[in-house]
């Protein structure tokens, strides 16, 4: 069984859009008011967790890395600009994350495989995220009192890079080109298909 | 084939090995499809792992882990999709299985799949696909001749293994066509 919570621990390390998208939240938190950004955690644990539990009674096929990109994108951005956010915009990145991470953590169906490693398994990767955001945030905060927090504001551009590299690596995965006659939407859902 | 680890991995796969024999109790009837899965050794450690396999415990544990495995590809119609003359077979509950530990690395499942009714086999096309609706697992006949058919049936059967170089996520790999 504890095979199996290590290898939950390692899972978000070895899935880079959750890495990145939790270190882009976990700098976003740090920046806000401790109040807020505490509260945005819990939110995202509370989210993060009701959304691993409930891909063992239902799963969707939405492309939730490609969201999460998008999402660590964009708040790499904000981040940068160190715009002052009303809480609820925090609370929002915090739902979306923890369930899109939730959601992309589903463990896969095999035959023979008892419940008890899964759970084990869907424990370690639920205890990973939040100590991993935890950490984050309590390090952005430490990071945020310094230089009048232009560090925090380089590593969040620095997120918004990695983010794009990643999507661009996930988007061309056989080299991406146009065909003659296809719009740039049209071939990236192709791409998005085949990636799915 | 990238293999991960990780069972949370999204892009997670394995391999089974797969051998069949079409097996008849009565001339030109099958009345049985028997499988024969060899699990990747990766799949084998994980299903095995944290489990009891010393001498003592190790055919109580393999029968768990085989009961297991059935219980829940039952749900999953054995990832098989077996059709006869264009139209597929009903699924029945397999009974018949047994599970062994090959150089205490590989995990084999055997186990027969019977048939509702015997089929004649004189003029029966019959085409098997093998797939895992999950994506997880694949299953392959590494030649043709993984296919065998019992010498009581003696209407002569071309076996043909079509590699589909594309297919879709939890669609199977190959076709199985069997002309008699």
């Amino acid at each position: 069984m504890n095979s199996f919570f290590l290898q939950g621990l390692h899972h978000p390390f070895i899935t880079p859009a959750h890495l990145i998208t939790l270190i882009a939240l976990g700098i976003l938190l740090g920046q806000q008011a401790k109040r807020n950004g505490y509260s945005a955690l819990l939110i995202f644990i509370a989210f993060a967790l009701a959304s691993l539990v409930s891909t063992r009674f239902y799963r969707t096929d939405i492309h939730a890395e490609i969201m999460l990109l998008t999402l660590a994108g964009s708040i790499g951005i904000l981040t940068t600009l160190k715009l002052p956010l009303p809480n609820w915009v925090t609370l929002i990145f915090a739902i979306i994350v923890g369930s899109l991470i939730g959601i992309d953590s589903a463990s896969v169906v095999i035959p023979g495989l008892k419940v008890s490693k899964i759970h084990a398994d869907m424990a370690g990767t639920f205890v990973s995220v939040s100590l991993i955001l935890l950490l984050i945030c309590l390090l952005s905060q430490f990071i945020n009192k310094l230089w009048d927090g232009i560090t925090l504001r380089i590593i969040g551009s620095w997120v918004f890079a990695s983010a794009l590299m990643v999507l661009a690596l996930m988007l061309a995965p056989l080299g991406y080109q146009l065909k003659a006659g296809q719009s740039v939407i049209q071939s990236l859902t192709e791409n998005i298909n085949f990636i799915a | 084939m990238a293999l991960a680890n990780n069972v949370l991995a999204g892009s997670f796969h394995y391999e089974i090995d797969v051998m069949t024999q079409l097996v008849s109790k009565q001339k030109n009837k099958l009345n049985t499809i028997q499988m024969s899965w060899l699990y990747d050794e990766k799949i084998s450690k994980m299903l095995l792992q944290d489990e009891d396999i010393t001498p003592a415990k190790r055919q109580h544990t393999l029968n768990t882990v085989g009961d297991l495995i059935m219980t829940d590809l039952q749900g999953l119609n054995y990832f098989t999709q077996i059709q006869v003359n264009g139209r597929n077979l009903t699924s029945v509950q397999v009974k018949d299985y047994r599970i062994e530990l090959i150089d205490d690395k590989y995990l084999r499942l055997l186990f027969n799949i019977p048939l509702t009714q015997p089929i004649d086999m004189h003029s029966a096309n019959i085409s098997i696909r093998l797939a895992d609706p999950n994506g997880a697992a694949m299953l392959i006949y590494d030649k043709a001749e993984r296919i065998t058919i019992d010498k009581t049936i003696t209407a002569k059967c071309v076996v043909k293994l079509i590699n589909h170089e594309e297919f879709e996520h939890g669609k199977a790999a190959q076709l199985v066509d069997i002309d008699c």
